[in-house]
């Protein structure tokens, strides 16, 4: 083209020809001609770029065929026509058609044409394919529609461009905020220097912590996930960062935070160890009472096994299992071995604890402490056999004649110990009788009557005689009520009486002194 | 197999129980008692069981029937030195030796048999 001469170029400039070159020559835009009716007369290499119909297959058809749908409704066309004949120019943008039926976005503009007397002699239409920028238009109202705080930073800390939710949790619009630093909104501005540092370096960062100042003094907790973009070529322009207000979730945090501690402390509180068990057997948890009794602390505790502190660790184990078998058991007796080797006796409440979806996740168990209790019980139990062994003392009143005085009431036991004692002292002391003395017994009923029977049967077997004493009138009125049987039995009310019985069979007699030795 | 020997003390014939008398034993110690009683007219038995650590009821009713025995024979009969541990046996199991005379050792029973004895005799 260069090698035209100028003399030919300058003959072009100015005919119409000239102007139609030109008119073909612009290729972003469609530059159409309609005859007043909406026909197409003229059509341009533009036209031919955005809408794809070839100058001679479109000549002379009507415009319409540029539209479909809801556009061709209600004659739209003839609308756009008729103000653009009325007001001279006629804009919009919306959905044209292309000949192979799709769809695109284009800017319109319907001019109408006159001749110099005034009369419409046709329109001028000047389209532009605008899909591209409303991709774009589409893409920035998804941002803007974001709830999350988003922001681009370049590469030197710059904010680059911010949707309306960083406006708002900053409490800055979006011209003051462009151009500034990023980390001057943050309260550890260097922390927030930090993270954009790392996408930069790593292509991203995840739930990166910051705490972000509103203009108005307020701070917010936020988590940003932050990765670089790129242009088309690869290259990185800066960081597109997208923040996650978390203040409302670390609120509720705090608040789940300070229940369980509320809950531990009562834990801890407890006087009584406490102590979690997993499946397997391991120690999970225990509280500050479990350190003390077991002389050993929280860490070398936790991951060892239960069984493994007491005297007995297959006890231990059985007794956890049963809890993981039937839920619970209660009382379970077991020996613990502390850390300098005394041994605590303690009974375990144990019972299986659950999580949300109430699966079993482990056995809490309480143990009481129990050594005091099995010491009271034990001087107890040594107090009762001091007792029944003071309360039959067997004794030798005479050669030949012992004595028992029964105090309390006899039960099965008692008169067991009290039928052995007899006999052997009568065996011992080779005593033909034995005077068995009631006056501290009670009551009598028929048991304590059968033992008091079985007791004389022996002492018959033996060859020897009891003679029954103190018998009150209250234990003979019961006696005799009770239809009790006694007459192959000497009884006496008294235990002189009883004893005149033993002197006479054993064939001695109690004689008074005489005067005379009275007076020696 | 326990022998039993039977000792005759002038009317009075003594045995001394084994400590573990099996079934056939006893029933032994009935034939031979019976025997002697014939054979030297004996008034009176001791049965010393001071050596006996345990009864069961075939000892006890053999003992019970002995006795009654001896005394169908005209003799009186009496159990000596009974530990303490066999009489609480007998009477928690209910064993019975019924009204048989019981005496603490062999030398009360020799007592009680010779008083019996010479009573029979005078009173008779």
């Amino acid at each position: 083209m260069t090698t035209q001469s100028d003399a030919k170029s300058s003959s072009i400039m100015g005919s119409e020809e000239s102007f139609r070159l030109l008119v073909d020559s612009v290729t972003d835009y469609a530059i159409i001609m309609l005859d007043p009716n909406g026909h197409i007369a003229s059509w341009n290499a533009g036209a031919e770029k955005i809408f794809g119909y070839q100058y001679d297959e479109i000549l002379g058809k009507h415009y319409s065929c540029f539209y479909s749908g809801e556009s061709l409704s209600d004659g739209l066309l003839e609308k756009k026509l008729k103000l653009a004949a009325e007001n001279g120019r006629f804009e919009n943008e919306g959905w044209n058609r292309h000949k192979a039926g799709s769809r695109f976005w284009a800017n319109t503009i319907i001019s109408s044409l006159r001749d110099p007397l005034g009369n419409l002699i046709g329109f001028a239409i000047i389209a532009r394919d605008f899909s591209e920028r409303k991709s774009a238009d589409y893409a920035r109202s998804l941002i803007e529609a974001s709830l999350d705080p988003l922001v681009t930073i370049s590469p030197d800390g710059k904010i680059t461009d911010v949707n309306g939710a960083t406006e708002s949790i900053t409490g800055r619009s979006r011209t003051e905020l462009i151009g500034t630093d990023f980390c001057e909104y943050f309260t550890v501005p260097e922390q927030a220097r930090e993270g954009y540092q790392a996408v930069f370096r790593d292509g991203q960062v995840r739930d990166y912590p910051l705490e972000l100042r509103n203009v108005d003094g307020r701070v917010f907790s936020v988590l940003y996930n932050a990765s670089v973009y790129r242009d088309e070529n690869g290259a990185v322009i800066g960081v597109f960062a997208a923040a996650r207000d978390i203040s409302e979730r670390k609120l509720a945090d705090e608040a789940l935070k300070r229940a369980t501690a509320y809950t531990r402390s009562l834990i801890e509180a407890s006087l009584d160890p406490l102590v979690t068990i997993a499946p397997d057997g391991k120690i999970t948890d225990v509280n500050g009472a479990t350190e003390s009794i077991t002389g050993r602390s929280r860490s070398e505790l936790i991951g060892t096994d239960f069984s493994e502190y007491f005297t007995d660790p297959e006890k231990a184990r059985k007794g956890y299992q049963q809890v993981f078998r039937e839920g619970m058991v209660r009382d379970y007796p077991l020996e613990l071995r502390r850390a300098n080797g005394r041994v605590t006796s303690v009974l375990y409440n144990a019972s299986v604890y659950r999580d949300e979806s109430g699966e079993v996740v482990g056995v809490f168990a309480a143990a009481r402490d129990i050594t005091e209790r099995k010491l009271t019980e034990e001087r107890i139990r040594q107090q009762s056999r001091e007792i029944l062994d003071l309360s039959t003392p067997v004794m030798q009143v005479w050669q030949g004649v012992v004595a028992v005085p029964l105090i309390g009431t006899l039960d099965s036991q008692r008169t067991q110990q009290f039928m052995e004692r007899l006999l052997e002292r009568i065996v011992e002391t080779n005593s033909p009788v034995a005077l068995v003395d009631i006056m501290g017994v009670p009551t009598i009923d028929t048991q304590t009557a059968q033992h008091l029977i079985e007791t004389i049967s022996a002492v018959r077997l033996l060859g020897a005689q009891v003679v029954l004493t103190g018998v009150r009138p209250a234990i003979a009125q019961t006696l005799v009520h009770l239809g009790i049987d006694l007459s192959g039995i000497t009884t006496r009310s008294s235990l002189a009486a009883g004893l005149l019985v033993a002197l006479d069979l054993l064939k001695l007699q109690v004689v008074r002194k005489s005067d005379n030795h009275l007076g020696d | 197999m326990a022998t039993v020997s039977v000792i005759k003390i002038r009317d009075i014939l003594l045995v001394a129980v084994p400590s573990d008398p099996d079934d056939f034993t006893v029933s032994e110690l009935q034939d031979q008692v019976l025997d002697a009683l014939q054979r030297y007219n004996a008034k009176g038995l001791i049965l010393d069981i001071s050596t006996v650590e345990t009864v069961d009821s075939f000892f006890a009713r053999t003992i019970s029937e002995t006795v009654k025995m001896v005394a169908l024979m005209g003799g009186l009969t009496v159990l000596s030195g009974m530990r303490a541990c066999v009489a609480v046996t007998t009477v928690q199991l209910g064993l019975s030796f019924d009204k048989t005379l019981t005496a603490l050792d062999v030398d009360r029973a020799m007592d009680m048999l010779s008083a019996a004895i010479d009573s029979m005799e005078t009173g008779l």
